[in-house]
């Protein structure tokens, strides 16, 4: 077997401009294996905050689906703290037999966490690191919690083939409770849910504005649904033109900032596009039955992916951001709410194959690409599953299982493996960065 | 002609309109079922699970920024070639001879049916059969691609960084990872269902550039392998690649140039 053969062409104008690299494939990839150590504990009250920030970091290298992790039971005792203690040849050896490993040091000074971490090649004596940072932030379980997020983002990013990682990004959701539904968020992982709003109403589908900046949604209030728009830089609501009246549903934003959402203002439920503050509203299909559930190409920001009933049973459509281009995607069913992946090479639809009455087959994810409309089932037998988002890489769903009250919010990897629940509630949005 | 007029004025009878209206009648329909049947158009409709060539097929999954599965290897299952010992089959036992003293019943007496000997199966070494892919007549033929296609065999082989040639201060050597990472990410982009036959064994050279961000550009075939189709895949591999990941912190330089060669497996 020829393997992978690297020839590393040396002496190539060395330290200046650009260097040459020789190297070929023959033969498939493999999952990364990498090894997170302990942390050290460097000062005597930093073991908890060590807890939280080594289980932490393991989740999220578990959860990037390009590692194959080491358990902890098979790693060795030894905790280094930092590249003098470390010996390599035990974590590259053995029964831990990692490419890689993430370690180093937890102190608490002064009321400061300070983390140094290292990330080691296990197989280049010679130079072995890859990555050497040093966090240090307020010393409490968040900030723990955040400095794991953002080394395990660096090794993602590192090691990954260049995608940033999703561990600082956040998930917003409805919460239902008490007879109103309100917007809440927690992180990727389903840590530290919180509320967002607090308007005592029935609050619908969240999307946050690629700048992390405003939350656009549907809320009930005396004039119908209206969409409503919430700046989490301001912390409170800020104005959102009603326009025509109408039932308001379903924003969604573009990567320019663009605000596509469904209204009835016409009469029927149509699509509509505005700029992010709800200015020059103009609408883009123009066909009988109702249009709602847009959703934005992130890759170009000029297509549009939504749900549209002009052929009786609600179906997949795409069409260019000015209404021209429709194409039908899906052939037949009942499918409901889209989300189009970051690369724009996907939709992930929720859809009922077998609608109707007596017929078998449940709402379940799938995933279409886009040019040759192939699709793959996602989910099966695990209830009726909506509102499926992207996550900015590309590599993970996150979606709703049930609705209402008894609904959850789950997560899985794009390609339907390692599915987990995170929270209760629903309408899932993943924020863009 | 005036004859024929004659006969049909004479012989006007309700059987014979009858029959005249059935034969229109079966002619009217066969037109129809026949001119559908010649004029139906059985062309492909987007969606079909036809196959169809084209680099745009296989790449269902792979295109999600995920590394390829390993698949479950087959030979690992229950199926063992050291059986473990059969236990000895269960002694059968001898009825006693009857007494003479038994009278003998009129009654017909089912026969004792003796149970027959146990003897357990022995596990034998079958090799996994490969069966044919069974459409299921249930499922509407629409586009249903696999769960996971993989876009090359994926074998696992671990990339020392045992490099041949390297002298010290060079990219490489420095940055083992960096060229590890990159060879992975241009592995799981690499299809090779678009590969002719012909291509095997043979190998295509390719130089690129990598800027600071990452990105790979300026492709070059250095030297052909001869195959249209494996010089085309290899140069799409790195078009689908928008970013190989940041050039090494410690690195200075803005740019690497990398040669690379592709060789699909037999």
């Amino acid at each position: 077997m020829a393997g992978l053969a690297l020839i590393v062409c040396g002496g190539c104008a060395a330290g200046h401009g650009q260097d040459t690299v020789f190297t070929g494939t023959n033969k498939g990839a493999d999952r990364i294996r990498i090894a997170p150590a302990n942390f050290h504990a460097d000062s005597p009250d930093a073991a908890a905050l060590k807890g939280t920030f080594d289980a932490v970091l393991e989740s999220d290298l578990k959860n990037a689906g390009v590692f194959d992790v080491v358990s902890k039971s098979m790693e060795p005792q030894a905790e280094p703290s930092s590249p003098k203690d470390i010996r390599l040849p035990e974590w590259g050896g053995g029964n831990t037999n990692a490419a890689y490993v993430a370690f180093g040091g937890f102190g608490v000074a002064g009321g400061r966490a300070v983390v140094n971490a290292w990330v080691f090649d296990t197989h280049n004596a010679q130079f072995p690191q890859v990555i050497g940072k040093q966090y240090t932030d307020a010393a409490n379980d968040e900030t723990a919690r955040q400095m794991a997020h953002r080394f395990a983002d660096e090794i993602i990013l590192r090691l990954g083939g260049g995608i940033p990682g999703i561990a600082e990004t956040k998930i917003y959701y409805v919460h239902a409770g008490g007879g109103t539904k309100e917007i809440w968020a927690m992180d990727y992982d389903g840590a530290n849910p919180h509320a967002v709003t607090h308007l005592g109403t029935i609050a619908l589908s969240p999307r946050v504005s690629p700048d992390n900046s405003r939350i656009a949604f549907s809320a009930l209030g005396n004039d119908g649904f209206q969409i409503r728009v919430f700046s989490l830089l301001l912390n409170r609501m800020v104005n959102f033109p009603s326009g025509g009246g109408g039932t308001n549903l379903t924003p969604a934003w573009s990567t320019n900032g663009q605000l596509a959402w469904s209204s009835s203002r016409s009469g029927d439920p149509e699509i509509y596009v505005a700029d992010g503050n709800g200015n020059g509203p103009h609408r883009v299909t123009s066909s009988r039955g109702p249009d709602v559930s847009p959703s934005w190409n992130p890759k170009t920001g000029s297509q549009i992916a939504w749900i549209s009933g002009r052929t009786s049973l609600p179906q997949l459509y795409i069409m260019d951001a000015d209404g021209a281009g429709v194409q039908r995607m899906t052939d037949g069913g009942y499918a409901t709410s889209v989300s189009w992946s970051p690369n724009g090479q996907f939709l992930a639809f929720a859809w009922n194959r077998k609608y109707g009455p007596g017929a078998p087959g449940g709402q379940d994810i799938y995933v279409m690409e886009v040019a040759s409309k192939k699709w793959i089932q996602l989910t099966n037998g695990m209830g009726q599953c909506d509102f499926p988002t992207w996550s900015p890489d590309g590599r993970h769903i996150a979606f709703a299982v049930g609705s209402g009250p008894r609904g959850q919010v789950w997560s899985m990897l794009a390609d339907g493996t390692s599915k987990h629940k995170l929270v209760a509630g629903d309408m899932p949005n993943w924020s863009f960065r | 002609m005036p004859v024929l007029e004659e006969q049909t004025d004479e012989k006007r009878s309700t059987v014979k309109e009858f029959a005249g209206s059935v034969v229109l009648h079966v002619l009217v329909l066969g037109g129809l079922f026949g001119s559908a049947y010649l004029f139906h158009h059985d062309g492909e409709k987007w969606g079909d699970s036809a196959e169809q060539a084209g680099a745009v097929q296989a790449t269902m999954v792979s295109s999600i920024p995920l590394p390829p599965k390993v698949q479950p290897k087959e030979d690992s299952v229950l199926a063992s070639e050291t059986p473990s010992v059969a236990p000895p089959p269960p002694v059968v036992k001898a009825e006693p001879p009857p007494r003479p003293t038994d009278v003998p019943v009129v009654v017909k007496k089912p026969e004792k049916k003796t149970p027959p000997p146990k003897i357990a199966d022995k596990p034998t070494y079958t090799p996994p059969r490969v069966q044919p892919q069974r459409t299921d007549p249930q499922r509407a033929a629409s586009g249903q691609t696999g769960g996971v296609r993989i876009a090359m065999q994926a074998i696992q082989n671990r990339i020392g960084t045992s490099a041949i040639n390297v002298t010290d201060q060079s990219f490489g050597d420095r940055f083992g990872y960096y060229v590890r990472q990159m060879n992975q990410r241009i592995s799981q982009q690499w299809y090779t269902q678009t590969l002719d036959s012909g291509a095997q064994g043979r190998r295509v050279y390719l130089t690129f550039r990598i800027d600071r961000d990452g990105t790979p550009n300026t492709v070059k075939i250095v030297q052909s392998s001869g195959d249209q189709t494996l010089d085309s895949s290899a140069v799409r591999a790195l078009e689908r690649i928008d970013s190989l990941g940041p050039l090494p912190e410690g690195y200075n330089g803005s740019y690497i140039n990398v040669q690379y060669y592709f060789e699909p497996s037999q």
